[in-house]
Protein backbone atom coordinates (compact mmCIF):
# COMPACT_ATOMS: atom_id res chain seq x y z
CA UNK A 1 0.00 0.00 0.00
CA UNK A 2 2.86 2.35 0.82
CA UNK A 3 4.40 1.48 -2.55
CA UNK A 4 1.14 2.31 -4.33
CA UNK A 5 0.89 5.69 -2.58
CA UNK A 6 4.48 6.57 -3.49
CA UNK A 7 3.96 5.42 -7.08
CA UNK A 8 1.02 7.79 -7.43
CA UNK A 9 3.05 10.69 -6.00
CA UNK A 10 6.10 9.91 -8.17
CA UNK A 11 4.01 9.88 -11.33
CA UNK A 12 2.40 13.16 -10.39
CA UNK A 13 5.81 14.71 -9.70
CA UNK A 14 7.18 13.50 -13.03
CA UNK A 15 4.24 14.97 -14.91
CA UNK A 16 4.28 18.38 -13.18
CA UNK A 17 6.60 21.02 -14.58
CA UNK A 18 9.01 23.04 -12.41
CA UNK A 19 8.87 20.68 -9.42
CA UNK A 20 11.37 18.19 -8.09
CA UNK A 21 10.17 17.30 -4.59
CA UNK A 22 7.08 15.78 -3.05
CA UNK A 23 6.59 17.36 0.36
CA UNK A 24 3.30 15.85 1.54
CA UNK A 25 0.89 13.18 0.44
CA UNK A 26 -2.63 13.28 1.90
CA UNK A 27 -4.61 10.07 2.02
CA UNK A 28 -7.97 9.02 3.43
CA UNK A 29 -8.40 5.52 4.82
CA UNK A 30 -11.84 4.12 5.58
CA UNK A 31 -12.39 2.46 8.95
CA UNK A 32 -13.64 -0.65 7.08
CA UNK A 33 -10.28 -1.15 5.40
CA UNK A 34 -8.47 -2.61 8.40
CA UNK A 35 -5.43 -0.46 7.68
CA UNK A 36 -3.27 0.33 10.67
CA UNK A 37 -2.11 3.90 10.10
CA UNK A 38 1.03 3.55 12.23
CA UNK A 39 2.10 0.44 10.30
CA UNK A 40 1.40 2.18 7.01
CA UNK A 41 3.48 5.18 8.05
CA UNK A 42 6.27 2.92 9.25
CA UNK A 43 6.39 1.16 5.88
CA UNK A 44 6.07 4.48 4.04
CA UNK A 45 8.98 6.04 5.95
CA UNK A 46 11.15 3.01 5.26
CA UNK A 47 10.70 2.95 1.48
CA UNK A 48 10.13 6.59 0.51
CA UNK A 49 13.82 7.15 -0.26
CA UNK A 50 13.51 4.63 -3.09
CA UNK A 51 11.19 7.01 -4.98
CA UNK A 52 12.62 10.02 -6.81
CA UNK A 53 11.79 13.28 -5.07
CA UNK A 54 10.06 11.56 -2.14
CA UNK A 55 12.93 10.98 0.27
CA UNK A 56 11.63 13.47 2.84
CA UNK A 57 7.95 13.58 2.05
CA UNK A 58 5.37 13.22 4.79
CA UNK A 59 2.30 11.01 4.76
CA UNK A 60 -0.80 12.65 6.19
CA UNK A 61 -3.49 10.03 6.77
CA UNK A 62 -7.06 10.67 7.84
CA UNK A 63 -9.34 7.87 8.97
CA UNK A 64 -12.92 8.02 7.68
CA UNK A 65 -15.49 6.67 10.12
CA UNK A 66 -17.71 3.91 8.76
CA UNK A 67 -21.37 4.80 8.23
CA UNK A 68 -23.95 2.31 7.09
CA UNK A 69 -27.66 1.86 6.66
CA UNK A 70 -29.18 -0.79 8.90
CA UNK A 71 -30.63 -3.78 7.02
CA UNK A 72 -33.58 -3.87 9.41
CA UNK A 73 -34.74 -0.36 10.28
CA UNK A 74 -32.79 1.51 7.52
CA UNK A 75 -31.42 4.00 10.05
CA UNK A 76 -27.91 5.30 9.42
CA UNK A 77 -25.39 4.24 12.07
CA UNK A 78 -21.67 3.76 12.65
CA UNK A 79 -20.93 0.03 12.66
CA UNK A 80 -18.09 -0.86 15.01
CA UNK A 81 -16.70 -3.69 17.08
CA UNK A 82 -18.34 -2.44 20.27
CA UNK A 83 -21.76 -3.55 18.97
CA UNK A 84 -20.40 -6.38 16.79
CA UNK A 85 -21.34 -4.12 13.85
CA UNK A 86 -25.05 -4.40 14.70
CA UNK A 87 -27.47 -1.47 14.57
CA UNK A 88 -27.66 -0.02 18.10
CA UNK A 89 -31.42 0.50 17.75
CA UNK A 90 -32.78 -2.73 16.30
CA UNK A 91 -29.78 -5.10 16.36
CA UNK A 92 -29.82 -5.88 12.65
CA UNK A 93 -26.72 -6.01 10.49
CA UNK A 94 -24.85 -3.81 8.05
CA UNK A 95 -26.67 -2.97 4.84
CA UNK A 96 -25.19 -0.47 2.42
CA UNK A 97 -21.91 1.07 3.55
CA UNK A 98 -22.12 4.82 3.00
CA UNK A 99 -18.53 5.49 4.05
CA UNK A 100 -15.64 3.60 5.53
CA UNK A 101 -14.21 1.88 2.46
CA UNK A 102 -12.13 4.82 1.24
CA UNK A 103 -8.54 4.19 0.24
CA UNK A 104 -7.61 7.27 -1.71
CA UNK A 105 -4.91 9.83 -2.27
CA UNK A 106 -6.68 13.17 -1.91
CA UNK A 107 -3.78 15.57 -2.17
CA UNK A 108 -0.13 15.82 -3.13
CA UNK A 109 1.96 18.88 -2.36
CA UNK A 110 4.97 19.44 -4.61
CA UNK A 111 7.82 21.91 -4.49
CA UNK B 1 4.68 25.04 -3.51
CA UNK B 2 2.18 23.42 -5.79
CA UNK B 3 -0.76 21.58 -4.38
CA UNK B 4 -1.71 19.20 -7.14
CA UNK B 5 -4.86 17.84 -5.62
CA UNK B 6 -7.17 18.76 -2.89
CA UNK B 7 -10.54 17.63 -1.77
CA UNK B 8 -12.30 20.51 -3.54
CA UNK B 9 -11.13 19.18 -6.90
CA UNK B 10 -13.76 16.77 -8.16
CA UNK B 11 -11.21 14.96 -10.28
CA UNK B 12 -8.89 14.57 -7.37
CA UNK B 13 -9.52 11.24 -5.73
CA UNK B 14 -6.99 8.71 -6.87
CA UNK B 15 -7.59 5.21 -5.58
CA UNK B 16 -4.48 3.92 -3.84
CA UNK B 17 -5.03 0.42 -5.17
CA UNK B 18 -6.15 1.48 -8.66
CA UNK B 19 -3.08 -0.15 -10.21
CA UNK B 20 -3.91 -3.49 -8.60
CA UNK B 21 -7.62 -3.19 -9.39
CA UNK B 22 -6.89 -2.48 -13.07
CA UNK B 23 -4.59 -5.51 -13.29
CA UNK B 24 -7.20 -7.64 -11.54
CA UNK B 25 -9.73 -6.61 -14.20
CA UNK B 26 -7.17 -7.61 -16.84
CA UNK B 27 -6.74 -11.00 -15.15
CA UNK B 28 -10.51 -11.45 -15.12
CA UNK B 29 -10.61 -10.87 -18.88
CA UNK B 30 -8.07 -13.67 -19.29
CA UNK B 31 -10.07 -15.99 -17.03
CA UNK B 32 -13.25 -15.26 -18.98
CA UNK B 33 -11.54 -15.79 -22.34
CA UNK B 34 -10.28 -19.12 -21.05
CA UNK B 35 -13.79 -19.92 -19.78
CA UNK B 36 -12.46 -20.93 -16.38
CA UNK B 37 -13.70 -20.10 -12.91
CA UNK B 38 -11.12 -18.60 -10.56
CA UNK B 39 -11.61 -18.94 -6.81
CA UNK B 40 -9.49 -17.02 -4.29
CA UNK B 41 -9.10 -19.07 -1.11
CA UNK B 42 -8.10 -17.08 1.97
CA UNK B 43 -7.68 -17.73 5.68
CA UNK B 44 -5.39 -17.23 8.63
CA UNK B 45 -2.22 -19.33 8.58
CA UNK B 46 -2.90 -22.93 9.55
CA UNK B 47 -6.66 -22.89 8.99
CA UNK B 48 -6.43 -25.84 6.62
CA UNK B 49 -6.43 -24.35 3.12
CA UNK B 50 -4.02 -26.91 1.70
CA UNK B 51 -5.79 -29.83 3.41
CA UNK B 52 -9.12 -28.68 1.99
CA UNK B 53 -7.58 -28.32 -1.46
CA UNK B 54 -6.10 -31.81 -1.24
CA UNK B 55 -9.56 -33.22 -0.51
CA UNK B 56 -11.20 -30.99 -3.12
CA UNK B 57 -8.79 -31.92 -5.90
CA UNK B 58 -9.19 -35.62 -5.07
CA UNK B 59 -12.97 -35.31 -5.27
CA UNK B 60 -13.34 -33.02 -8.28
CA UNK B 61 -10.44 -34.00 -10.53
CA UNK B 62 -12.49 -36.75 -12.20
CA UNK B 63 -15.15 -34.17 -13.16
CA UNK B 64 -13.19 -31.00 -13.85
CA UNK B 65 -9.81 -29.93 -15.16
CA UNK B 66 -8.35 -28.19 -12.08
CA UNK B 67 -5.26 -26.03 -11.71
CA UNK B 68 -3.96 -24.72 -8.38
CA UNK B 69 -1.96 -21.55 -7.73
CA UNK B 70 -0.14 -21.85 -4.45
CA UNK B 71 0.79 -18.61 -2.69
CA UNK B 72 3.39 -18.75 0.05
CA UNK B 73 5.94 -16.31 1.37
CA UNK B 74 8.68 -18.93 1.00
CA UNK B 75 9.05 -22.59 0.07
CA UNK B 76 6.97 -25.06 -1.86
CA UNK B 77 5.84 -27.51 0.82
CA UNK B 78 2.13 -26.96 0.11
CA UNK B 79 2.64 -27.19 -3.65
CA UNK B 80 4.37 -30.53 -3.20
CA UNK B 81 1.49 -31.81 -1.09
CA UNK B 82 -0.96 -30.89 -3.82
CA UNK B 83 1.18 -32.43 -6.55
CA UNK B 84 1.13 -35.67 -4.59
CA UNK B 85 -2.66 -35.82 -4.99
CA UNK B 86 -2.30 -35.21 -8.72
CA UNK B 87 -2.91 -31.47 -8.95
CA UNK B 88 -1.23 -29.24 -11.51
CA UNK B 89 0.32 -26.51 -9.38
CA UNK B 90 2.07 -23.19 -9.98
CA UNK B 91 3.99 -21.85 -6.99
CA UNK B 92 4.15 -18.13 -6.29
CA UNK B 93 6.58 -17.11 -3.54
CA UNK B 94 5.72 -13.63 -2.36
CA UNK B 95 8.91 -12.99 -0.39
CA UNK B 96 8.21 -10.34 2.20
CA UNK B 97 4.69 -9.69 0.96
CA UNK B 98 1.92 -11.14 3.12
CA UNK B 99 -0.60 -11.56 0.28
CA UNK B 100 -0.91 -12.31 -3.39
CA UNK B 101 -1.61 -9.37 -5.66
CA UNK B 102 -2.94 -9.01 -9.18
CA UNK B 103 0.51 -8.53 -10.69
CA UNK B 104 1.75 -11.86 -9.33
CA UNK B 105 -1.28 -13.60 -10.82
CA UNK B 106 -0.84 -11.71 -14.12
CA UNK B 107 2.73 -13.01 -14.38
CA UNK B 108 1.47 -16.55 -13.80
CA UNK B 109 -1.23 -16.09 -16.45
CA UNK B 110 1.34 -14.98 -19.01
CA UNK B 111 3.60 -17.94 -18.15
CA UNK B 112 1.39 -20.97 -17.80
CA UNK B 113 -0.75 -22.37 -20.62
CA UNK B 114 -4.24 -22.79 -19.14
CA UNK B 115 -6.27 -23.89 -22.16
CA UNK B 116 -8.80 -26.47 -21.03
CA UNK B 117 -8.57 -25.59 -17.34
CA UNK B 118 -12.05 -25.23 -15.88
CA UNK B 119 -11.41 -24.45 -12.25
CA UNK B 120 -8.49 -22.35 -10.99
CA UNK B 121 -8.08 -22.58 -7.23
CA UNK B 122 -5.82 -19.84 -5.85
CA UNK B 123 -4.52 -20.49 -2.35
CA UNK B 124 -3.60 -17.08 -0.97
CA UNK B 125 -0.96 -16.47 1.68
CA UNK B 126 -2.26 -17.14 5.18
CA UNK B 127 -3.54 -13.76 6.40
CA UNK B 128 -6.98 -12.35 7.17
CA UNK B 129 -6.13 -8.69 6.57
CA UNK B 130 -4.29 -7.75 3.37
CA UNK B 131 -5.72 -10.39 0.97
CA UNK B 132 -9.13 -8.77 1.45
CA UNK B 133 -7.95 -5.55 -0.19
CA UNK B 134 -5.98 -7.02 -3.08
CA UNK B 135 -8.27 -8.33 -5.81
CA UNK B 136 -6.73 -10.92 -8.10
CA UNK B 137 -9.45 -11.02 -10.77
CA UNK B 138 -11.17 -13.96 -9.13
CA UNK B 139 -14.83 -14.80 -9.72
CA UNK B 140 -15.42 -16.03 -6.18
CA UNK B 141 -13.82 -15.37 -2.80
CA UNK B 142 -13.80 -18.02 -0.11
CA UNK B 143 -12.65 -17.62 3.49
CA UNK B 144 -11.77 -20.59 5.70
CA UNK B 145 -12.29 -20.32 9.45
CA UNK B 146 -11.02 -23.22 11.53
CA UNK B 147 -12.88 -24.04 14.71
CA UNK B 148 -9.69 -23.68 16.73
CA UNK B 149 -9.60 -19.95 15.95
CA UNK B 150 -12.69 -18.71 17.78
CA UNK B 151 -16.18 -17.83 16.61
CA UNK B 152 -15.55 -14.11 17.17
CA UNK B 153 -13.03 -13.94 14.31
CA UNK B 154 -15.51 -12.41 11.82
CA UNK B 155 -15.94 -9.44 14.17
CA UNK B 156 -12.18 -8.97 14.43
CA UNK B 157 -11.66 -9.17 10.66
CA UNK B 158 -14.83 -7.66 9.20
CA UNK B 159 -13.42 -6.64 5.83
CA UNK B 160 -12.55 -10.11 4.59
CA UNK B 161 -15.77 -11.67 5.90
CA UNK B 162 -17.89 -8.93 4.33
CA UNK B 163 -16.25 -9.30 0.92
CA UNK B 164 -16.41 -13.10 0.53
CA UNK B 165 -18.93 -15.31 -1.24
CA UNK B 166 -18.52 -18.33 1.02
CA UNK B 167 -17.07 -19.31 4.39
CA UNK B 168 -15.84 -22.84 5.07
CA UNK B 169 -15.61 -23.86 8.72
CA UNK B 170 -12.70 -26.29 8.86
CA UNK B 171 -11.31 -28.84 11.35
CA UNK B 172 -14.84 -29.59 12.52
CA UNK B 173 -13.72 -32.99 13.80
CA UNK B 174 -12.32 -30.90 16.70
CA UNK B 175 -15.66 -29.31 17.62
CA UNK B 176 -16.17 -31.58 20.68
CA UNK B 177 -12.89 -30.31 22.11
CA UNK B 178 -13.08 -26.56 21.49
CA UNK B 179 -15.38 -23.77 22.60
CA UNK B 180 -16.58 -22.81 19.13
CA UNK B 181 -20.25 -22.17 18.39
CA UNK B 182 -20.94 -22.60 14.66
CA UNK B 183 -24.31 -20.82 14.85
CA UNK B 184 -22.76 -17.87 16.67
CA UNK B 185 -19.98 -17.70 14.09
CA UNK B 186 -22.51 -17.76 11.22
CA UNK B 187 -24.49 -15.02 12.97
CA UNK B 188 -21.36 -12.90 13.30
CA UNK B 189 -20.66 -13.29 9.59
CA UNK B 190 -24.23 -12.61 8.50
CA UNK B 191 -24.29 -9.30 10.36
CA UNK B 192 -21.71 -8.19 7.82
CA UNK B 193 -22.63 -10.37 4.86
CA UNK B 194 -26.18 -11.78 4.84
CA UNK B 195 -25.89 -13.61 1.52
CA UNK B 196 -22.78 -15.62 2.37
CA UNK B 197 -22.78 -19.38 1.80
CA UNK B 198 -21.41 -21.49 4.66
CA UNK B 199 -20.00 -25.01 4.82
CA UNK B 200 -18.97 -27.10 7.81
CA UNK B 201 -16.23 -29.57 6.93
CA UNK B 202 -13.44 -31.76 8.20
CA UNK B 203 -10.76 -32.46 5.61
CA UNK B 204 -9.31 -35.05 7.99
CA UNK B 205 -12.51 -37.05 8.45
CA UNK B 206 -13.81 -36.19 4.96
CA UNK B 207 -17.10 -34.95 6.40
CA UNK B 208 -19.17 -32.09 5.00
CA UNK B 209 -17.18 -31.98 1.77
CA UNK B 210 -20.02 -32.99 -0.55
CA UNK B 211 -21.85 -29.66 -0.31
CA UNK B 212 -18.61 -27.70 -0.66
CA UNK B 213 -17.56 -29.66 -3.72
CA UNK B 214 -21.03 -29.30 -5.23
CA UNK B 215 -20.93 -25.52 -4.69
CA UNK B 216 -17.54 -25.28 -6.39
CA UNK B 217 -18.67 -27.55 -9.20
CA UNK B 218 -21.70 -25.32 -9.82
CA UNK B 219 -19.37 -22.38 -10.41
CA UNK B 220 -17.71 -24.07 -13.39
CA UNK B 221 -19.04 -22.47 -16.59
CA UNK B 222 -22.16 -24.05 -18.08
CA UNK B 223 -20.33 -24.91 -21.29
CA UNK B 224 -18.29 -27.43 -19.36
CA UNK B 225 -21.31 -28.92 -17.66
CA UNK B 226 -22.95 -29.40 -21.07
CA UNK B 227 -19.90 -31.14 -22.45
CA UNK B 228 -20.08 -33.65 -19.60
CA UNK B 229 -23.50 -34.87 -20.65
Amino acid sequence: MAQSILNIASKKLASTAHTDTVTTIHVIIGQFRNVDIDSLKFAFDNIRSMYAGCSSCQLEAEVVTARATCRGCTRTYSPDMATSFRCPVCGNGVGQLISGEELDVIGITLR
Amino acid sequence: MIKVHDSSDEHMLERILAGNDDLAAHNREHFDELKLTAVNIMSAPGAGKTSLLEATVAALAPKHNIFVVEGDMVGNLDAERLRRVGASVFQICTGRSCHLDAQMVARFLHTEPLQGVELLLIENVGNLVCPADFKLGEHKRVVLLSVTEGDDKPIKYPVIFRSCDAVVFTKCDLLPYVDFDIERAIGNIQVLNPDVETFVVSSKDKTGLTDWNAWLSQKVPAKVALSET
